[in-house]
C-alpha cells in the first residue's frame, strides 16, 4: 500500500503506512499465544519483543539495528492524527535530514520506504521460516 | 548487565545514559542509550562504535543483547515529548 500510495504522488500518506507495516510485521513476530492483546504503537516496544536482527556477520546486524533506529525516529505513531505541515515540523525538529531545504516530507517518505522494505521483507522471511 | 553495558561504552561516550532489560520471551537484552556522543554520527556508525566496544568487552556475552536503540539528547528529547 505505501509503494502504491508513492506512486501516487501521496508521500505523506506513504510516509505513514511504511510505519505501519514495519509496526504490523515486528507486532507478529512478537505474540506469543496465550497473551492478552497488546496495544502499543512504538516501534522500540515491538522491536525489543522481535527480537529480528539478520543471520550472518556482525556488520549485517549492526546495519538493520540501524535501520530500525533511523526508521523509529522518522515515524510515530500518532502521525495518523497529523497534517503534512505538522510532520515537516517533526522531520525538522528531529534534525535527521539535515541538508533537506524545502519539502522534508517526499525524502523522508522515500527513506521511509527503503528503510520499511528491508525490515519488512526480513520479517517476512523469518515468519515463513516459523510457520 | 545494564550496568555492565553502561560501563564498556563510557569510555568512548562518557555521558552514556540508558535503560537496558531482559527481555523474557527471548532471552535477550534490549533497551536504549542516549549519549551527546552520537550527534555526529550516522545510525549505522553508531551501532559500530556500541556493538565494536561491547564485543570487545562482553565476548560472546554481547549476543545476548538484540536491540539497542541509540539517540542523541535531543532525538531523546522529541522522542519523549511526542
Amino acid at each position: 500500500m505505501a509503494i502504491r500510495l508513492r506512486e501516487q504522488g501521496e508521500h505523506f500518506a506513504a510516509h505513514f503506512f511504511a510505519g505501519i507495516a514495519v509496526e504490523s510485521i515486528l507486532r507478529s513476530l512478537s505474540i506469543r499465544e496465550g497473551e492478552s492483546f497488546d496495544g502499543t504503537h512504538d516501534i522500540e516496544h515491538w522491536a525489543k519483543k522481535a527480537n529480528l536482527l539478520p543471520m550472518g556477520s556482525s556488520e549485517k546486524q549492526d546495519e538493520f539495528r540501524a535501520k530500525l533506529v533511523e526508521l523509529n525516529l522518522r515515524w510515530r505513531a500518532n502521525q495518523r492524527y497529523y497534517t503534512a505541515k505538522m510532520l515537516d515540523t517533526w522531520l525538522h525538529y528531529i534534525g535527521i535530514d539535515g541538508r533537506v531545504r524545502g519539502d522534508r516530507i517526499k525524502p523522508s517518505s522515500e527513506r521511509m520506504l527503503e528503510l520499511a522494505n528491508d525490515i519488512v521483507s526480513l520479517g517476512v522471511a523469518r515468519w515463513n521460516k516459523k510457520s | 548487565m545494564e550496568q555492565e553495558i553502561l560501563e564498556a561504552l563510557r569510555p568512548e561516550f562518557p555521558d552514556v545514559q540508558g535503560s537496558i532489560a531482559l527481555e523474557p520471551a527471548t532471552d535477550r537484552y534490549n533497551g536504549h542509550i542516549v549519549s551527546q556522543g552520537f550527534q555526529t554520527l550516522s545510525f549505522v556508525e553508531r551501532q559500530r562504535r556500541v556493538f565494536d566496544r561491547l564485543r570487545a568487552h562482553l565476548g560472546p556475552e554481547a549476543q545476548l543483547i538484540s536491540m539497542l536503540f541509540t539517540y542523541t539528547p535531543a532525538e531523546y528529547e522529541q522522542l519523549q515529548a511526542a
